[in-house]
């Protein structure tokens, strides 16, 4: 079998082999409280994300002596990476017990050298390495029979749920669409997604519909040498069936993304520089964020480390917007060596330089490459709003919101705009809260965020304008021993009506004026963007010296540094492509441009494999 | 126990069977105990295990132990102890059993002609690279 490189260099290349996992249920937990028969069983039968670990085994003809086994060492768990699971003696049976506390219901087995494995009196096929069981009792005992005389049986993942394995014999097509957005103008960060048309010989309809929005689908292609990294999916929509063939639609991880950031954030690091402090913080800050949604990406990327004093201030932005911002901060200028990408496809990724993958398509060995240029822009216009603040003194005179007073349960506030300093008085003038501008909360009724108040703190010192401060108070204020003690003085102990209460404050000034950014390409457009929403600015400063607006500013700076011509060509396709990797385009011309990949669209039908691929000149 | 002459020309396609590992665990064993019948003083016990089988998974106690065997017989010996090559790899398990033949080339009396070279038709050579002559051992 080639490896996918060697087999790109062919003229006509040989089917690529397709892998595609649906993984259904898998929510109970299991005890295995048993293993007969066994050589080898480590316990590690529930974790499917760890390799089975080659072992200097004798079993058949041997291991190779190519320094891909490893000894076996009991006493040492494997790394944390690798397993050995459980393996047979040669030619003979071997057995595994589980239990629950509840009913099993789907039980997966992932073997090789296994035929079938018998629950119940009843034997089940393993195909494609696989075995679905479903259990109705909360114990069951698995026997794996042996499918060769010389070998064992190992037996690497025995785990609630079912476990489906489809390869090129039930797959009809498979349309993998991986995406980012070069564009940089208003950037989103696209979902990637995959459609599937699946034969299935066992009617499956009943047990489809039971499957949730989320499940995980998995996708991997290449040749058996060498398979590509395997994508993860999560279902969007219910799975379809008809005349055997099931229809599955999913998109990455991306969707997860589709929250607010739980509460305004300053992100203190540790650098003197400013370029290195952004670089710092926004990788820890994607990081945060992806992790706040349930995304790993494993190993942070390298950056520099720095001394001191650098902040950076985000705040009620959605994770998916603050993310994509953070990604098309400033590549060029004044931060040359700094290139902060996420992509995910599948494939959860984060990057601190850019892409090296460096792939080489000829133009020969693809359709016509379509090439659009844009129009060059002579200057980008940006309307940047700032945030001023009124009175925020201890002499607040305006209206600002109202609420109301409820005995024995606290006060309830309702305010009209973004304000800064206020004060909650009842009717009577009696006041029962306050939080001014020297962050005075004289009645301590109302509970603050020390988060915030570092942001509200470091933007004061230097006048910065951020995101609305409403984020910035509490509007509950619950009744406690201090509320009891107000309301007696004010309100008197034997009062029980509920209380007008009237806001008085300092309300937050939103002022908009027009940023420019010249190429001094006099016959080139002027582009006006839309007015970026003052939450989605990311903003850094080194505290107590001035700022530096990362989003939209230095991002317009790195617009007007990027190419404008694009193109979409047609290729044989690499499973192994991510968006955002560079390349090297061939021209039959003789030309060889650098490219960066923005959308790849993989097509396996009828037996071939074809990719859409569009892209952007140079580096994005 | 009889001495086995070792392979010693592997490459990167080559494979670890069961014959390779009773050739190497006896053929330690075989100069654990030569060496102790001709006044040698090894010390340490004997390989624990000398017949394999398809079923078996070679242990890293195991491996490092019988290693330790054949180092314990080169100190005997007068030679450099550190023979602890993995089993994992070609060249390894290469200079592991060109370590056995070297020892048994010490403390034995080899024929004058017919072992020099290996059962693949290669001139053996002595510890430090050099040919190996009929008649000179």
């Amino acid at each position: 079998m080639p490896t996918i490189s060697e087999a790109n260099k062919m003229q006509i290349r040989q089917p690529m082999d397709i892998m595609v996992t649906l993984q259904v249920g898998g929510d109970v937990s299991l005890t295995y409280s048993g293993y007969s028969d066994a050589k080898v069983a480590d316990g590690r039968l529930d974790e499917p994300n760890k390799k089975m670990m080659p072992l200097t085994d004798l079993q058949g003809d041997g291991y190779p002596l190519n320094g891909s086994c490893k000894l076996y060492r009991p006493g040492y768990h494997p790394t944390s990476e690798e397993k050995w699971g459980e393996r047979s003696n040669i030619g003979e049976p071997c057995s595994i017990t589980i239990t629950a506390s509840e009913s099993i219901g789907y039980v997966s087995a992932w073997v090789s050298g296994c035929e079938s494995v018998t629950f119940s009196g009843n034997d089940y096929p393993v195909v494609n390495g696989t075995a679905n069981i479903y259990v109705e009792d909360t114990t069951a005992t698995f026997t794996f029979n042996p499918l060769y005389e010389d070998r064992r049986i190992e037996v690497s993942l025995l785990a609630s749920g079912a476990y489906f394995i489809f390869n090129n014999d039930q797959i009809i097509s498979c349309v993998v669409s991986l995406r980012s957005d070069l564009s940089l103008i208003n950037p989103t960060l696209p979902e990637s997604e995959i459609e599937l048309q699946i034969y299935q010989d066992e009617d499956i309809s009943e047990r489809l519909a039971s499957i949730p929005d989320e499940t995980l689908i998995t996708y991997s292609a290449g040749y058996s040498d060498e398979m590509s990294p395997i994508r993860n999916f999560y279902l969007s929509e219910k799975i379809t069936w008809a005349d055997n063939v099931m229809t599955i639609h999913a998109v990455d991880a991306v969707h997860k993304l589709d929250i607010q950031l739980p509460t305004a954030s300053l992100l203190t690091d540790g650098s003197s520089d400013t370029g290195e402090a952004t670089e710092e913080s926004l990788l820890v800050f994607i990081r945060a964020c992806l992790l706040y949604a349930g995304i790993s990406i494993g190993i942070m990327p390298d950056y520099e480390d720095g001394a001191s004093n650098s902040s950076l201030v985000f705040n009620r932005i959605s994770l998916r917007e603050a993310i994509a911002k953070a990604t098309a901060w400033g590549r060029f200028g004044d931060y040359p060596t700094t290139w902060i990408n996420y992509v995910d496809a599948g494939i959860p990724k984060l990057e601190s330089d850019y892409s090296s993958a460096g792939w080489h398509i000829y133009e020969e060995d693809c359709g016509d490459v379509k090439r659009d240029a844009a129009r060059k822009i002579k200057e980008i216009r940006m309307p940047v709003s700032a945030l001023s603040f009124g009175d925020g003194g201890n002499y607040l005179t305006t209206n600002v919101g109202t609420g109301t007073w409820i005995y024995g349960s606290g006060a309830f506030l309702d305010f009209d705009d973004d304000v800064f300093a206020w004060s909650v008085i009842t009717e009577q003038n009696a006041g029962i809260a306050s939080v001014k501008s020297d962050e005075t909360d004289y009645a301590g009724a109302c509970e603050r965020n020390a988060l915030n108040f570092l942001a509200i703190k470091g933007l004061m010192e230097e006048g910065l304008p951020m995101g609305s401060m409403n984020t910035f108070y509490t509007q509950v204020m619950p009744w406690n021993s201090l509320q009891l003690a107000t309301w007696n003085r004010y309100i008197g102990s034997s009062v029980r009506e509920d209380q007008n209460l009237i806001i008085i404050g300092s309300k937050v000034l939103k002022d908009t004026h027009i940023q420019s950014f010249s190429t001094g390409e006099d016959d080139g457009e002027i582009i006006t963007l839309d007015e970026a929403p003052i939450e989605g600015k990311l903003i850094v400063q080194h505290l107590n010296e001035s700022a530096q607006t990362l989003y939209p500013n230095i991002a317009a700076q790195s617009i007007l540094n990027m190419s404008n011509v694009t193109g979409s060509f047609k290729w044989k396709g690499d499973p192994r492509m991510q968006p955002r990797d560079s390349a090297y385009l061939h021209r039959v011309n003789g030309v060889t441009e650098l490219i960066t990949i923005e959308n790849i669209t993989i097509t396996h039908e009828g037996g071939g494999t074809s990719a859409e691929i569009t892209y952007r000149k140079g580096k994005c | 126990m009889a001495w086995v002459t070792p392979v010693t020309n592997r490459n990167a396609t080559a494979r670890m069977t069961y014959l390779d590992m009773n050739r190497i665990s006896g053929n330690i064993s075989y100069l654990y105990n030569y060496a102790k019948d001709h006044g040698y003083d090894v010390q340490g016990d004997d390989v624990s295990q000398t017949t394999w089988t398809q079923n078996d998974i070679i242990s890293y106690d195991f491996w490092y132990s019988m290693t330790g065997v054949l180092g314990e017989v080169r100190e005997a010996a007068g030679l450099d102890k550190s023979v602890n090559y993995p089993a994992t790899n070609y060249y390894s398990v290469n200079s592991l059993e060109r370590y056995t033949l070297y020892t048994w080339m010490e403390i034995t009396e080899p024929p004058e002609y017919g072992l020099l070279q290996n059962r693949e038709g290669i001139q053996l050579q002595t510890e430090s690279g050099a040919d190996i002559e009929a008649g000179i051992l």
